[in-house]
């Protein structure tokens, strides 16, 4: 057990630092020079050169990545190179809102895509079933930007009944929560479905019925548990990554969180910011890796025995 | 009255001119306390013959197409849902093939068993019932088993969980599709060893549905063999088994090995169980058959009682007076 | 000084432009004090924070107009040509045109309670030439050439020899030259002891002598301005509070204008209505009586390299003028069609000058006099910006019908910049200049000057090079009398002009959609938008 504990956290370390030399060496290999956002483009080679030498922009790749790495052992993000604010201070500060977005979309794509998933396996191929995949497939079809730019048109703007954007409290986060659940709940359906109709096929299902149990009996005892162990692992990898940044809904209401934040710092070339935003959803990615792993053998008790 | 009757089943998969005929007229039945062995080789439609009776085939694809199945008198394919589920477990109980495929993976065998008496004898559902059911199976140290989830148990404990799962809801007919097939020679005898000594205690008729003749001798009173969607011969186990009416009977009592004879190589039937929709003209087994004759090919032999409760569905063969 | 900003391709360290609130004084408009107009909260909404809110570190002419609430310079205007006293009382140039006195107001307080000096402004005026402060403006502030500058930058000397403080009243710059332009160089003062505080950076925590000081800044959020309790300057403050949100983009600000929450509809120094809603506000009985117009000291241009042919022949260059229609799209009242480089609004603005009018036929007849093959092919650069999308498809569309097959190639803000300095790299590329004064000296010198194609980052894309033009930039720059030095400039116009080194466009004008509640003069061409000049009446 303790080995297993110690792999994983050496492997998970491994991508984390594979990751910053990846990002590191590919933000320098942009064309551009951070100096001139911040001195301006026409900026004179000595103000130029007062920058690089202050960021040691000259050196090496290596021993840059050298230097931040020692920070980073002490904890130490760095600052942003345009706005001198410290990285760590600039992610806490945005993350609340997109952990909040994330949360609540969450809540509501679930709570709507297990139920549908759950009555389309039950009435496999009926009218219900088809309808519902139909608008499944055009739910994940569509673009992000343009439905938050059109929900945002008509049920802020027009009708008025939502703020269009910024965030002044949790009520704002509604709309912009149900346009990610919108965009979501289409894949989860069919996930849940496809599940369900595997697993009401298969015979412990069959062994149920022959018992007598009653259909909802066993799609709620017998069933469900079984298929939703395989949408818990993609629920948390896809949480983790919407932890990362929600771009365009957080751009399109106003939002401050990450995504804004990573988009931005890439523009400018901001590198400690650029490593900052990227290590720390790398690190939510991996972190739930962890977390998926622990609950699927909370879940599923096959997996917890085998170790 | 009989306990089970099947008359004239017929079953199709699909619909129209798609349909396909899986099981063509059978006809069966078994009195109370009465154990009875259905045996074929695999796509000669016994498994979906003994899935019928408690109308689990899944429908779509499986069509009723014709027939009657009687359970204690009740006409199991017309009805309605609640009756049915008041059927199944309560009157007719399945063990099925693979043991550990069929027990639920996160929920604890004590879990199930209990079930299985909620749903039929909720006044017994208690953990002293269940501890005792796995005794009745030979679970060894019952009081911790019921903890256990079905992937810490042996092939054998799964199976033996299973008949205790269904027996939990005292059923009268016990069907067995292939229980002992996925399982160890060793542990197959004590399987059936199990359900001899269960039929026995709980006076309970039991249809076994098996590709294995070898079982067949320990624990039948009656055998009907089937081939593609029919049954071919029909009797008492004794008589059968010494003197098989049907040429397929009789390749497959030839098949089987015996520890005693020393040959070099197993004998096989030559060629394979034809598909659904791909039948033979004729007599369907006649393309395989030791004894074929030309006329094998164009008429199809009806079951036909050689004897009282004897039926063979081949003119030719050895007529066992 | 600046390049245009925004949607145009260069920034430039801005210039900083004196602002004179005693304006209001002199003008028509109303003195007196805070009474006059009631207070409430201005609310307003940006895409981005503001660089920083330290003028010697602001280079983005999007954010001057924090400026304006935070700090008082020295002179002010309102009318982008006339230049009004502000935190200065008063002040005088020497008649060799090279030194400028100023006498300060006595009474002005930081908002930590300290009194302004003339120290303070000296200590401003050092900040930005010490290239170790990494200041965008150090390049415009050098072009001034103020006495020891080079020394100063080179840390030979500790101070700035050129400038200096008579007592705490009397600040003197000197320049190497004459320049008239000078005073339209902002000028504010800092405390020293607030800017070299350890802990908390000034950028973001100033202290100014404005009318406002922040309140609170949440980076990615929210950017609050409150009343700085000390301000003694001399024109009224309206507002009780500043509530600036940041996020989102241009399409979302527009909805949330339009449903009365912001009071401006937008910021951005130039065109604050995005393109896809123009026409609909324009048409909207709601609100095309509050769409306010200012034009603007700038010019669009496209460049075009001379060193690169088929672009070295005069006449291909001419042909490209003649060529472009540029009047399309001119009803819409966002810019002016431009016939050379000087915007109308500058008092240099030649009505005389006959430019190149659209006449394709002329085109053609010039790119048959050069015997070249046609069709032509040239490739033209151009940002990611809305406007230079249609501008870049509008002009393949005119050459086109010319024989010129024109090919585009989008790129980013800085890609472009750097692509365009290498020489022999670019041939076209859309262009554009804004400038904080009214002076042509900028607009025409920055990027006129053959001398400065060989500079590493150089303005002069165009590679042009005329030396009688070069001669007589630095005679105009020079030159202190008014009508001569307007007679020069109008010659160097006209000689650029006639050289055709750009696709001469448009000058842009600046649109504004302000809420009916929001009053007072909102727009200059300097220093575009004045938040600490309206206030709201409802």
């Amino acid at each position: 057990m303790l080995t297993r504990l110690l792999t994983r956290f050496w492997w998970s370390t491994v991508t984390l630092l594979g990751t910053a030399f990846l990002t590191f060496f590919l933000v320098n290999a942009v064309p551009g020079d951070v100096a001139k956002v911040i001195a301006g483009s026409k900026a004179s080679g000595e103000v130029l050169q007062e920058i690089h030498a202050k960021y040691h922009l000259d050196d090496p790749v290596l021993k840059r990545l050298g230097f931040y790495f020692i920070q980073l052992a002490h904890g130490d993000l760095g600052h942003s190179y345009v706005t001198d604010q410290a990285v760590a201070e600039a992610i806490r500060i945005r993350f609340p809102t997109t952990a909040a977005l994330t949360g609540l979309a969450v809540l509501m794509w679930v709570a709507l895509a297990v139920p549908l998933g759950v009555l389309t396996a039950r009435f496999r191929n009926s009218w219900f079933d088809r309808t519902i995949l139909v608008v499944a497939t055009v739910s994940l079809s569509l673009p992000s930007f343009w439905l938050a730019r059109v929900l945002q048109y008509w049920l802020a703007y027009k009708l008025g009944w939502f703020p269009v954007g910024f965030f002044r409290g949790l009520v704002d986060l509604l709309l912009p929560a149900a346009t990610l659940a919108l965009l979501m709940v289409g894949y989860y359906a069919r996930l849940v479905h496809t599940n369900m109709v595997e697993v009401l096929d298969s015979p412990y299902v069959r062994a149920a019925r022959a018992k007598g149990a009653s259909e909802t009996r066993v799609l709620f005892k017998h069933a469900l548990r079984n298929a939703l162990i395989p949408v818990i692992t993609m629920l948390g990898m896809d949480v983790a990554s919407l932890l990362g940044g929600v771009l365009f809904i957080e751009n399109v209401f106003a939002l401050p969180g990450i995504g804004n934040l990573a988009v931005q710092s890439v523009l400018n070339l901001d590198v400690p910011m650029i490593m900052g935003t990227v290590l720390f959803s790398a690190t939510l990615v991996v972190g739930a890796n962890w977390v998926v792993d622990l609950l699927y053998g909370w879940i599923d008790p096959r997996i917890k025995s085998a170790g | 009255m009989p306990l089970l009757e099947i008359r004239n089943l017929q079953i199709d998969f699909g619909r129209g001119a798609k349909a396909l005929r899986a099981v063509d007229g059978v006809s069966l039945s078994l009195e109370p306390g009465q154990t009875l062995c259905l045996v074929g080789e695999s796509g000669s439609g016994k498994s979906v013959t003994a899935l019928s009776i408690a109308r689990l085939l899944a429908s779509p694809p499986a069509v009723y197409a014709g027939g009657e199945i009687l359970l204690a008198g009740r006409e199991v394919l017309r009805m309605r849902a609640a009756e049915l589920r008041q059927i199944r477990g309560g009157l007719v109980s399945y063990v099925f093939q693979e043991p550990g495929a069929s027990l639920n993976p996160v929920l604890r065998i004590g879990n199930q068993i209990q079930e299985a008496l909620q749903l039929h004898r909720p006044q017994a559902a208690t953990e002293a019932e269940v501890i005792r059911l796995l005794k009745l199976v030979g679970i060894p140290a019952p009081e911790t088993r019921i903890k256990s989830y079905p992937h810490e148990l042996s092939g054998g404990m799964q199976q033996r969980v299973m008949i205790a799962m269904a027996l939990a809801p005292q059923p009268k007919l016990l069907v067995a599709d292939e229980p002992t097939t996925a399982l160890d020679v060793t542990i197959q005898a004590q399987i059936i060893e199990l359900l001899v000594h269960l039929r026995q205690q709980l006076g309970m008729a039991i249809l076994l549905i098996t590709h294995n003749l070898g079982i067949v001798g320990d624990i039948a009173d009656e055998v009907a063999v089937m081939y593609a969607g029919q049954i071919v011969e029909r009797g008492p186990a004794p008589e059968l088994l010494r003197r098989p009416g049907h040429p397929y009977t009789r390749a497959l009592m030839n098949s089987v090995p015996s520890l005693d004879s020393e040959t070099d190589r197993l004998t096989t039937i030559a060629g394979g169980v034809p598909q659904l929709g791909a039948f033979p003209a004729g007599c369907r087994f006649h393309p395989r058959c030791a004894i074929a004759r030309p006329e094998c090919a164009h008429a199809s032999p009806p079951l036909v009682a050689v004897e009282p409760r004897r039926w063979v569905r081949c003119p030719y063969g050895n007529s066992p007076a | 000084m600046k390049p245009a900003p925004a949607n145009l391709t260069r920034f430039r360290p801005w210039l900083l432009a004196v602002a004179s609130l005693a304006a209001m004084a002199f003008a028509s408009a109303p003195a007196a004090g805070d009474a006059l107009h009631p207070g409430g909260t201005f609310h307003l909404a940006r895409a981005d924070d503001p660089q920083s809110l330290d003028p010697v570190l602001q280079q983005l002419a999007d954010d001057f107009l924090f400026l304006s609430l935070l700090y008082l310079p020295l002179l002010d205007n309102t009318n982008g040509v006339d230049l009004v006293a502000c935190a200065a009382r008063d002040w005088n140039t020497s008649s060799d045109g090279r030194t400028f006195t100023f006498h300060l107001r006595p009474d002005l307080r930081f908002s930590n309670g300290r009194t302004v000096v003339a120290a303070d402004y000296a200590y401003f005026l050092e900040r930005e030439a010490d290239p170790r402060n990494a200041s965008p403006n150090f390049a415009l502030l050098g072009a001034y050439h103020i006495r020891g500058a080079a020394d100063f930058a080179a840390h030979r000397t500790k101070h700035l020899a050129g400038v200096h403080t008579d007592g705490t009243q009397t600040l003197v710059v000197e320049l190497d030259q004459p320049d008239p332009t000078f005073p339209f160089y902002y000028i504010f003062a800092l405390p020293q002891e607030e800017v070299e505080r350890p802990g908390d950076a000034f950028a973001r925590h100033p202290t100014g002598d404005g009318p406002y000081m922040v309140d609170e800044w949440t980076r990615g959020v929210r950017l609050v301005f409150k009343p700085n309790p000390f301000y003694t300057g001399p024109a009224p403050r309206h507002f009780d509070r500043i509530e600036i949100m940041i996020g989102g983009d241009e399409a979302t600000h527009l909805l949330m204008f339009e449903r009365g929450e912001l009071d401006l509809a937008n910021s951005t120094a130039i065109a604050s209505i995005p393109e896809p809603d123009q026409a609909r506000i324009l048409r909207d009985p709601r609100w095309k009586r509050y769409v306010e117009r200012s034009p603007l000291f700038a010019a669009h241009f496209a460049n075009l390299n001379t060193q690169m042919p088929p672009l070295d022949d005069r006449r291909v260059r001419q042909a490209i003028n003649y060529a472009v229609d540029k009047t399309r799209r001119a009803a819409s009242g966002r810019f002016t069609p431009a016939k050379g480089l000087i915007p109308p609004c500058m008092p240099a603005y030649n009505t005389n000058l006959a430019g190149y009018p659209f006449d394709p036929p002329k085109a053609r007849r010039l790119l048959a006099e050069t015997g070249l093959p046609l069709p032509l092919h040239l490739t033209l650069w151009y940002a990611t910006d809305q406007d230079s999308i249609m501008q870049a498809q509008e002009i393949q569309a005119d050459l086109h019908a010319v024989g010129i097959e024109l090919n585009l190639r989008q790129a980013s803000f800085s890609e472009l910049n750097d692509a365009a300095e290498i020489p022999g790299k670019v041939q076209m590329s859309l262009s554009g200049w804004f400038t904080s004064m009214p002076d042509p000296k900028d607009i025409l010198g920055s990027q006129f000057d053959g001398r400065t194609i060989t500079n590493a980052a150089t303005y002069n894309t165009s590679f042009y090079n005329n030396p009688e033009v070069n001669r007589l930039l630095d005679e105009a720059s020079r030159t202190l009398e008014p009508g001569r030095r307007l007679a020069l400039y109008r010659k160097i116009e006209e000689m650029i002009v006639g050289d055709a080194p750009c696709l001469f466009l448009k000058h842009p004008i600046l649109c504004e959609l302000r809420q009916p509640w929001l009053k007072g003069p909102l727009l200059e061409p300097l220093w575009p938008i004045r938040l600490d000049r309206v206030w709201i009446e409802r």
